[in-house]
C-alpha cells in the first residue's frame, strides 16, 4: 500500500497545489480589477446625478460596500458558490454566458490545437529526416521564421482570398449559416451538439464555418511548436542513447518511440501554453470570423467597463488554463520520469 | 508517420549468409576490411582520418585496435559499425561483414543497424535510454530474438541481468538508469549489448571512463559472454595493456595508418614500430616506477604522422 501511495504521490502532490493555485489566482484577480482606474458607479451612472443615499445602495448591489477585506471575503464566498456575479452592464448571468461562450472557444482550441500537433509531428519528421529536400527546406525556414507573421494579417488575408475573392470559404460570420436553426443544447459545445443532432446540413454549415479559423490559428501558431519540436528531435536523433539503442538492436518502431519520447517534452510544455492563451480566447480571430466566445466576451467587458464580466472571465480562464497546465506538468512528468519532483540525476 | 520509414532496416537473410559455400580458407572470416579510407571535408581542405585500415576477423575471434586520440581507430570502427556521420566520405577496397557489402548500406541523418553487429559505447550514462526502464529497453532487444511474449522476455530479460552480475532482477528491471550506480549502468549496457546475439561486438572505450578494477572486472564479463556464445570482439581503446591482456591479436594505429598487427601476448617481443615500442614502455610496471622519464615521441614514431590527426571525431547524428 505504501508503495502505491510512493508510486504515485509524484503526480498527487502536483495535483494538491492546483486548488492553492486557484486560490491565489483568484485573490490576484480580485486586486487586479479593482486597480482598474474609475468608480464603476459613476461610469454605470453614465454621469447622472445620484444621492449619497442611491450612491450606497449603487455600492452595496455590486458588492463594493465595506472594507476591501469584507469585500474579497463575499467575493471568494460567492466563488466557492460557482456564482460569478451579474454583468454590470446588461444583467445576465456571467457564469451563464461563460456556459455558452467557453465551448465555443475550447471547440476552436481544441480543433486548432489537434492539427496543430498532428502538422508538428508530420512536419517535424520529415524535416529532419530529409534534410536535403527542398519542401523540407522551405518548411523549416518557415517554423523558423516562427510567429513573424501575425494571426491578424493573416486571418485578413485569409478572408480576403477565400471569401472575397475566390469564395470559397462561408462569409466570416458566426459558427454557422445564419438561415439555419441553431442545434438543441445536449453538451453545449455547438459543433458536437450539431453532430449529435444528425442534422447533416447544419453540421456541413459548421464545419464549413470552422475551416478558416482554425487554419489561420495553426498556421500562426503550430510553427512555434514546429520550431521548438524540429530542434529536439534532431537532438534527440543525434544523442548517444538512440546510436546504442539502434546498435544494440531495438526494433525500429521502437526506436522511433525512444527518439520520439525523448524529443517531446519541451513540444508537450510549449503545446499547453499556447493551448492556454487560445481557450483564454483568440480574440483577433474571433473578431474576424464574429465567433461569439471567450475572446469577443473580454473585449466587450473591457469596452463596457464592466468589472464583474471581466473578473468572470480572468477566473474562468484562468482556471482552465490551470487545469491546463497541469495535464501538461502529467504528461512531462510521464513521459520523463526525471522531471518528477525528488528525482536527482547525476550528470555524466 | 514518417519515422517508421525511415527506420526501416535492410534485414538480410541471416541463415543464407551462413549456409552460404564457404569460398576456400574464408568460412570462418565475419569482418573483411581493406583500404578503409575516411575523409571529412573541412574549411582548410580534406582531412583524412582513416587512411587504408585493413582488418580481418574471424568468428569469435578477439581484436584490439590501439592508439592515440585521433589515430583514426574509433573513425574506422564507427565506419564499420555504421555509426559516421554522413558527411564523412567513407571508400575501402573492401568493407564486408559476413559477406554483406557495407559499402553499399545507404546512410541517413539515422543511422541504419547492421545486422549480427553491436556496439557499446564508452559512456553508459549517456548511452542507455534515460526514460524508459531498464526492462523495457532489454525487452525491446529480446522481443526481436524470439522472446515474443511479455513473459518470456521478462524472464530472459531477468536472466541477461544474472549473467552480467546484477541479481536484483525485479528491481534493476523496474529502474531508469539514473537510478543506477555508475557500475550497475556499465553492466546494464553490456547485457543490452550482447543479448541480442551479436556476431560482432564492437567495444569503443569501453571502460575508459571507469576505475582500474572496474574496467578489468568488467572487461573479463564481456569477454566470458563474448566466448560462451561464440560473439567476435573488436575492441576499441588507447589502454595498450588492457588491450594485450584481453585480445588475440593487437592493431596499433597512428596517424590514421595501421602501424602494426601482432599476436596480443606476443606484441611485446614482436613489436616493431617504434611507436609501439614507446607505447609499450609507457605501460607502467614494478620494474618502471623508478624510471626517471617514459619514452616520448621524439622525432622517430612517425611523429609527422600525426601532425595532420584533428581532436574530434564526428559521429553520426546532429547536436553532437
Amino acid at each position: 500500500m505504501s508503495g502505491l501511495v510512493r508510486r504515485n504521490l509524484w503526480w498527487v502532490r502536483r495535483l494538491a497545489v492546483l486548488p492553492v493555485h486557484l486560490f491565489v489566482f483568484a485573490v490576484v484577480v480580485f486586486f487586479l480589477v479593482r486597480l482598474v482606474p474609475g468608480d464603476p458607479v459613476r461610469s454605470l451612472s453614465g454621469g447622472q446625478t445620484m444621492t449619497p443615499e442611491q450612491y450606497e445602495a449603487a455600492r452595496e448591489h455590486l458588492g463594493l460596500s465595506g472594507s476591501i477585506v469584507e469585500q474579497l471575503l463575499a467575493f471568494l464566498g460567492r466563488i466557492g458558490r460557482l456564482d460569478l456575479g451579474s454583468s454590470v452592464a446588461n444583467g445576465t448571468s456571467v457564469s451563464a454566458e461563460m456556459a455558452t461562450r467557453l465551448p465555443q472557444t475550447a471547440e476552436l482550441a481544441v480543433l486548432a490545437m489537434t492539427l496543430s500537433a498532428a502538422v508538428t509531428l508530420a512536419v517535424g519528421f520529415f524535416v529532419v529526416l530529409r534534410p536535403g529536400n527542398p519542401l523540407s527546406r522551405a518548411l523549416a525556414g518557415y517554423a523558423r521564421a516562427a510567429g513573424a507573421v501575425p494571426d491578424f494579417c493573416l486571418g485578413v488575408a485569409a478572408i480576403f482570398v477565400f471569401y472575397s475573392v475566390l469564395h470559397w470559404a462561408p462569409a466570416p460570420i458566426g459558427r454557422y449559416d445564419s438561415l439555419l436553426n441553431p442545434p438543441p443544447r445536449t453538451t453545449g459545445f455547438p459543433l458536437l451538439d450539431a453532430a449529435l443532432s444528425s442534422d447533416a446540413l447544419l453540421l456541413g454549415s459548421m464545419l464549413e464555418h470552422l475551416v478558416l479559423p482554425v487554419l489561420v490559428l495553426v498556421v500562426a501558431y503550430a510553427p512555434m511548436l514546429m520550431k521548438l519540436f524540429i530542434r529536439s528531435l534532431s537532438q534527440s536523433i543525434g544523442d548517444q542513447a538512440t546510436r546504442f539503442r539502434i546498435a544494440s538492436g531495438a526494433s525500429p518502431l521502437m526506436v522511433g518511440l525512444s527518439i520520439t519520447r525523448r524529443a517531446l517534452p519541451s513540444s508537450v510544455a510549449m503545446f499547453g501554453t499556447i493551448f492556454g492563451f487560445m481557450l483564454g480566447g483568440a480574440v483577433i480571430v474571433e473578431q474576424l470570423f464574429a465567433i461569439p466566445g471567450m475572446g469577443e466576451y473580454a473585449v466587450q467587458a473591457v469596452g463596457r467597463a464592466d468589472f464583474v464580466a471581466l473578473q468572470g472571465f480572468l477566473l474562468v480562464v484562468g482556471a482552465v488554463s490551470l487545469v491546463v497546465f497541469f495535464v501538461v506538468d502529467v504528461i512531462i512528468m510521464l513521459l520523463d520520469p526525471r522531471r518528477r519532483p525528488g528525482v536527482t540525476v547525476e550528470e555524466g | 508517420m514518417t519515422a517508421t520509414s525511415e527506420i526501416d532496416e535492410t534485414e538480410f537473410d541471416e541463415t543464407a549468409v551462413v549456409g552460404a559455400p564457404p569460398a576456400t580458407g574464408q568460412h570462418l572470416r565475419i569482418l573483411d576490411v581493406a583500404g578503409l579510407t575516411v575523409r571529412y571535408a573541412t574549411p582548410a581542405g580534406p582531412f583524412t582520418a582513416v587512411d587504408g585500415f585493413s582488418l580481418s576477423l574471424r568468428a569469435g575471434e578477439r581484436v584490439a585496435v590501439v592508439g592515440e586520440s585521433g589515430s583514426g581507430k574509433t573513425n574506422a570502427c564507427m565506419a564499420v559499425a555504421g555509426f559516421l556521420d554522413p558527411a564523412a566520405d567513407i571508400s575501402a577496397e573492401r568493407l564486408a561483414f559476413r559477406g554483406q557489402n557495407l559499402l553499399s548500406a545507404r546512410r541517413g541523418v539515422l543511422p541504419r543497424r547492421r545486422t549480427g553487429m553491436a556496439v557499446v559505447f564508452q559512456d553508459a550514462m549517456t548511452s542507455l535510454d534515460p526514460v524508459w526502464t531498464v526492462g523495457s529497453q532489454l525487452r525491446a532487444v529480446l522481443r526481436r530474438t524470439g522472446a515474443h511474449r511479455r513473459r518470456d522476455a521478462d524472464a530472459a530479460a531477468a536472466d541477461w541481468l544474472r549473467r552480467v552480475g546484477l541479481h536484483d532482477t525485479r528491481r534493476v528491471l523496474a529502474a531508469r538508469p539514473y537510478e543506477l550506480s555508475g557500475g550497475m549502468r556499465q553492466r546494464v549496457m553490456i547485457a543490452l549489448a550482447l543479448c541480442g546475439r551479436p556476431a560482432l561486438l564492437i567495444a569503443d572505450e569501453p571502460t575508459s571512463a571507469l576505475d582500474a578494477t572496474l574496467a578489468r572486472e568488467l572487461m573479463e564479463l564481456i569477454v566470458s559472454i563474448a566466448d560462451e556464445s561464440g560473439t567476435a570482439v573488436l575492441l576499441v581503446s588507447h589502454d595498450i595493456a588492457l588491450c594485450t591482456e584481453f585480445t588475440d591479436r593487437t592493431v596499433v594505429m597512428l596517424g590514421g595508418r595501421v602501424v602494426e598487427e601482432q599476436p596480443s601476448d606476443r606484441l611485446a617481443e614482436l613489436a616493431t614500430a617504434p611507436y609501439t615500442r614507446g607505447l609499450l614502455e609507457c605501460v607502467p610496471t614494478l620494474e618502471t616506477a623508478m624510471a626517471e622519464e617514459l619514452p616520448t615521441m621524439g622525432g622517430a614514431g612517425g611523429a609527422d604522422a600525426t601532425s595532420e590527426a584533428g581532436a574530434g571525431v564526428p559521429q553520426a547524428g546532429a547536436g553532437r
